[in-house]
């Protein structure tokens, strides 16, 4: 084989195969992204028992969770998901945790006015929603 | 070290980067072997399996971009004298 076939022959393995990686990238790409999507859970619903578990340190709990609440909400708005499941939970640990955090009743009155709930001063869930508590 | 960052060069905001940049370095992310494909401790951390046709297609994206290396290779090491 001559210099000049065997560049074309470089060329055409060359393109064709970075063709082929293009294709299998996007395929994989697909398939992490199911693979690392979040699930969301919230493995401790007792406000009462996460307070006894954080001793003394209730509020800085409180401040973690409401993070988590923030991070939360903008998780679901960046993938664009309607399902907020989760929030009232981490709202209502939160705000158990530590009764004065007003951001946080701000937020779920917020959040509740949007997202339409069933029946007026209950969320999604079903939980009634108590603006009144501690404020 | 290049493969490790791959995501990283496609996700190059707007902002920070010119839109030829972007479009360079786009091109580049897939021109580079991306290791971060082969990357799956979240999953395994958490106890997800991981798909079958992702193992297939991994394995299919590491021989094909092997096969273009060495391809490569022996084109360019081929016209030299190594004695």
């Amino acid at each position: 084989m001559n210099k000049k076939s065997i560049a074309v022959l470089l060329l055409l393995v060359w393109s064709a195969g970075f063709a082929g990686i293009w294709r299998l990238q996007h395929s994989i790409d697909a398939r992490l992204a199911i693979l690392h999507e979040e699930q969301d859970e919230v493995l401790l619903h007792s406000g009462k028992m996460v307070k006894i578990l954080s001793l003394e340190y209730a509020p800085l709990m409180a401040d973690v969770y409401w993070t988590r609440v923030v991070q939360y909400y903008g998780s679901k708005g960046e993938r664009r998901e309607q399902n907020l499941d989760s929030l009232w939970p981490l709202l209502d640990l939160a705000t158990t945790l530590d009764p004065s955090l007003l951001p946080a009743y701000r937020f779920g009155i917020d959040i509740s006015c949007r997202s339409a709930p069933r029946r007026r001063g209950a969320s999604r869930s079903g939980h009634r929603v108590d603006t009144t508590r501690h404020s | 070290m290049a493969g490790l960052f791959i995501s990283e060069m496609r996700n190059l905001s707007g902002s920070r980067v010119g839109p030829h940049t972007q479009v360079f370095f786009s091109w580049i992310s897939y021109l580079l072997p991306n290791f971060e494909n082969f990357n799956v401790m979240a999953a395994a951390a958490h106890g997800k399996a991981v798909p079958g046709m992702l193992i297939l297609h991994n394995t299919a994206y590491a021989i094909l971009y092997c096969g273009i290396v060495l391809a490569v290779a022996s084109a360019v090491f081929s016209r030299r004298n190594l004695k």
